[in-house]
């Protein structure tokens, strides 16, 4: 079937870091925004280094999957960098061609942006390398239930996230055949202008969203059926739970902040 | 805004329709133009599709790049965006004036999205580049799809489907 199938870029292995509670990782990737903020020197951004490379080395994830996630962003992590070479202000020039002026201080700015991107993505790839989408989603609903208290209908947000991550591989073989019938007709995808890609994604969308449609009418019968009303005392299926790994990784976290303030 | 079991699984599998379009169907040119944007129209039609939207756009948000940040920002951008488009549209008879609005509204608010890159990387230098390219992006997108929707509602009928 189709290789594109994997939601997020999931790679199942047994690690350190895929054991821990998917709280923890969601929380960690926060905070690291936040420490990443104070780090205004070489030590700091070099310390910040050593800590994600040591977690992508644990994770026992291969290089190349974090490279992956780099891709996309490529052309905007070059372009912000020159950005910042070219017109960050500065006193000591480096070298100067008509208007366009690089110094020392553009230069050190511009590295340090660099890194902060690719740390920013590696930590990212990391999460979602490490931790199944479902996964995810429990760890969301946990993080998002003292919202409940203002009116915020966190289970029922859990409720369709799982069942749409449930429904995409079926809906994804779905598209694959309606497309391949598509072109057997004639069809191209994926070719010419914006518009003529349009227009060819009409014959797909319509037994797309129908399959779709005739899936949730099934399913909300059944539900109905079993009694389904609302997650009013509900249990879960997946539960999760904090370990002592998780802990360590809390004082890692608290460590790498004091160390990171202390650098800069 | 209560949903009943119909309408939560409607937008759960609405949810799934976007995540595939988005896998599916790749961004597209230099603009990075991602056709699954049209969904964001459905709530025009029936504001309960904003569920299945927004929990589309955070899934789909995870094989970007940012990652978990994308999640939360883009969705947040998809939400507020949302919230302002009710609030206009209150009055607002025709379809198709309502559909041009969201579009600029969808692509006015993208600036969450380059302001959360912006600070992520502490670099505002580029702000305004990746903003204007952001919106110009999702405003292509939602106005070139907005006649395919209008096409699918003739299909589908959006607003009945999620009034039972």
């Amino acid at each position: 079937m189709n290789n594109k199938l994997v939601i997020g870029q999931y790679l199942p292995l047994d690690s350190f870091i895929h054991r821990l509670d998917p709280r923890t990782k969601l929380l960690g990737a926060f905070a690291f925004v936040g420490i990443i903020f104070f780090a205004d020197s070489w030590q700091s951004y070099a310390l910040l280094s050593l800590f994600v490379l040591l977690g992508m080395m644990i994770s026992s994830v291969p290089i190349r999957y974090f490279l992956r996630g780099i891709r996309p962003l490529l052309f905007l992590i070059l372009f912000t960098t020159c950005l910042q070479l070219l017109f960050a202000p500065g006193q000591t020039i480096l070298f100067k061609i008509g208007f366009i002026k690089v110094t020392e201080e553009g230069l050190i700015q511009a590295a340090f942006i660099f890194i902060r991107f690719l740390l920013i993505i590696f930590m990212s790839t990391l999460l979602t390398l490490t931790t199944m989408p479902l996964a995810i989603a429990d760890g969301l609903e946990s993080l998002m239930r003292p919202l409940a208290k203002i009116k915020v209908p966190v289970h029922e947000i859990a409720l369709i996230l799982s069942i749409a991550l449930r429904f995409v591989p079926t809906l994804m073989e779905e598209a694959d055949k309606i497309k391949d019938a598509q072109m057997a007709r004639g069809a191209t995808f994926g070719e010419g202008k914006l518009k003529d890609q349009m227009k060819a994604i009409v014959p797909l969308l319509i037994p797309l969203f129908i399959n779709a449609i005739d899936r949730a009418e099934e399913l909300a019968t059944a539900m109905t059926a079993r009694g389904y009303k609302d997650g009013q005392g509900r249990t879960k299926y997946r539960e999760i739970s904090y370990g002592r790994n998780d802990l360590y990784v809390l004082l890692a976290f608290i460590g790498l902040t004091g160390a990171v303030l202390w650098l800069s | 805004m209560k949903l009943s079991t119909r309408q939560l699984v409607i937008n759960a599998l609405f949810a799934a329709v976007y995540i595939v379009i988005t896998i599916f169907l790749p961004s597209y040119g230099s603009l990075q133009l991602r056709l699954s944007e049209m969904f964001a129209h459905l709530p025009l039609f029936n504001k309960k599709y904003a569920y299945g939207l927004l929990l589309g756009v955070a899934i789909a948000n995870f094989q970007s790049g940012f990652g978990v940040y994308d999640v939360i920002f883009g969705t947040l951008h998809s939400a507020i965006s949302l919230l302002i488009v009710f609030l206009l549209t209150k009055k607002i008879k025709s379809m198709s004036k309502k559909l041009v609005l969201n579009s600029m509204i969808f692509a006015a608010m993208s600036f969450i999205v380059a302001g959360m890159i912006a600070y992520l990387t502490q670099d505002w230098v580029a702000f305004w580049v990746i903003y204007a390219s952001i919106a110009a992006s999702i405003a292509i997108v939602m106005l070139a799809t907005a006649p395919i929707i209008l096409a699918l509602d003739k299909h589908i009928h959006f607003r009945q489907l999620m009034m039972k």
